[in-house]
């Protein structure tokens, strides 16, 4: 793991203050910038705690770091793929029981397919997904 | 003259037997240099098909990455201020959203046309409500089913049993249809929508009171880009995609889709999907 992706204190704290508030902790992995900005909008809006990172190399290290409720994983990244992360997190003993949904705007049957037996919770098309049901569901996937 | 003899007859015959020979051999050599020629064609067109499919692929995963966008900011944006705006900002802001879905079902369209004549439309296999659906499309045209003020008629039994198709083709299936009946039904019309159990199939009907179609475009309804005159007057944006995707849909899940004309006025559409 590299240093610069240790917690600062702050970041430290307001996770120890989530958890106390019961707070869900999201972590996307989403390269698009604009898409990402805007779930962690609204994920912040809805009471959750969002992390992102727009690189897949990053993503299993910061996994790790903040080991949060629930994964929005992409699946076309730089770095690493969303299949290989996914694949990934599922065998780490730590992270595994962490449900990924996929959050990506791929709808072939056979790509939701593959990523589902990989152990992905949900999948999503991006651009038919409703924000407000989305924020819901991955509330409900958590308390599950 | 003299006659000829039988050896000089078997002579001349012998050599028109070679010159036909010859001529077939010509031939032959030409279909297969033609073979040849149309098996590299053939390979040159399914080489080309396969970059159309990925181009396809490629363009609507690059046109889908912004159309999210604009649609979760017009969601916040809407969400965070709606209250403020005056009816007329609504109606700019509703307009925006009918604008956003329209260029989604767009690209979904061009990618479902594509995997048809790839033959390669994949299907998922879920536990699927009609009824709920139904009820969840006609909540989606609530408004302009009551500027329209239309009648609708649902016949649905009591507890139904679920089916098992792809439920988000499917839904584009019946909410293709229900549009259709709304667009092109008059005001103060009437759509029923029922659906009846037998022992191996799940009927359903959506009977409208609309423009119908002439009876010399009926053969026309399910082919691809076909569009009818009388429905162009209404709406001049259509695709003709519409009806051509949901009979290929519904003909994957092995069901069939009919048209009946109940002309002067208004259509049938009878869906049938086996159990």
């Amino acid at each position: 793991m590299t240093n610069t992706l240790k917690p600062t204190v702050a970041e430290a704290l307001e996770v120890m203050k989530s958890k106390e508030l019961g707070q869900i902790k999201v972590f996307i992995v989403e390269d698009d910038q604009m898409i990402s900005d805007l779930v962690t909008a609204k994920l912040s809006l809805s009471g959750c705690i969002p992390y992102s990172t727009a690189n897949g190399a990053e993503a299993i290290a910061m996994a790790e770091l903040y080991t949060p409720d629930i994964i929005i994983l992409d699946l076309m990244l730089p770095g690493m793929t969303g299949e290989e992360i996914l694949t990934v997190l599922k065998s780490m003993e730590d992270l595994k029981t962490i449900p990924v949904v996929i959050f990506s705007n791929k709808s072939e049957e056979s790509i939701k397919e593959k990523v589902m037996k990989l152990g992905a919770a949900k999948y999503y098309v991006k651009a038919a997904t409703d924000l407000n049901m989305f924020v819901a569901e991955l509330k409900d996937l958590v308390q599950k | 003259m003299s006659e000829l003899s039988t050896s000089e007859l078997l002579t001349i015959e012998n050599e028109k037997l070679k010159e036909i020979i010859k001529s077939l051999d010509k031939s032959a050599q030409m279909l297969l240099l033609r073979d040849v020629e149309l098996r590299e064609a053939n390979n040159k067109l399914t080489t080309l098909d396969k970059q159309k499919s990925e181009f396809i692929a490629i363009a609507a995963h690059q046109l889908r990455t912004p159309l999210t966008s604009i649609k979760f900011a017009h969601q916040m944006l809407s969400d965070s201020i709606s209250e403020k705006l005056s009816e007329d900002n609504l109606k700019v802001l509703e307009s925006a959203r009918l604008s956003i879905d329209r260029m989604f079902t767009m690209i979904e369209d061009l990618l479902v046309i594509d995997a048809i004549d790839y033959g390669d439309l994949q299907l998922a296999h879920e536990s699927f409500s009609i009824e709920t659906c139904v009820e969840d499309i006609l909540s989606s045209f609530t408004e302009i089913i009551h500027n329209k003020q239309l009648q609708i008629r649902k016949n649905f039994m009591e507890n139904p049993p679920t089916v098992s198709c792809d439920s988000h083709k499917m839904r584009d299936v019946l909410s293709n249809i229900i549009d259709n009946a709304i667009k092109y039904t008059p005001s103060k019309g009437e759509i029923s929508i029922s659906t009846m159990y037998t022992q191996d199939n799940l009927i359903v009907t959506i009977d409208d009171t609309g423009i119908g179609v002439e009876q010399r475009d009926e053969h026309l309804l399910f082919k691809k880009f076909s569009r009818m005159d009388n429905a162009k007057l209404l709406d001049a944006n259509g695709s003709g995609l519409g009806l051509y995707i949901a009979r290929k849909i519904i003909e994957k899940h092995l069901g069939s889709i009919t048209f009946l004309n109940r002309l002067p006025q208004g259509s049938s559409f009878i869906i049938s999907l086996p159990l």
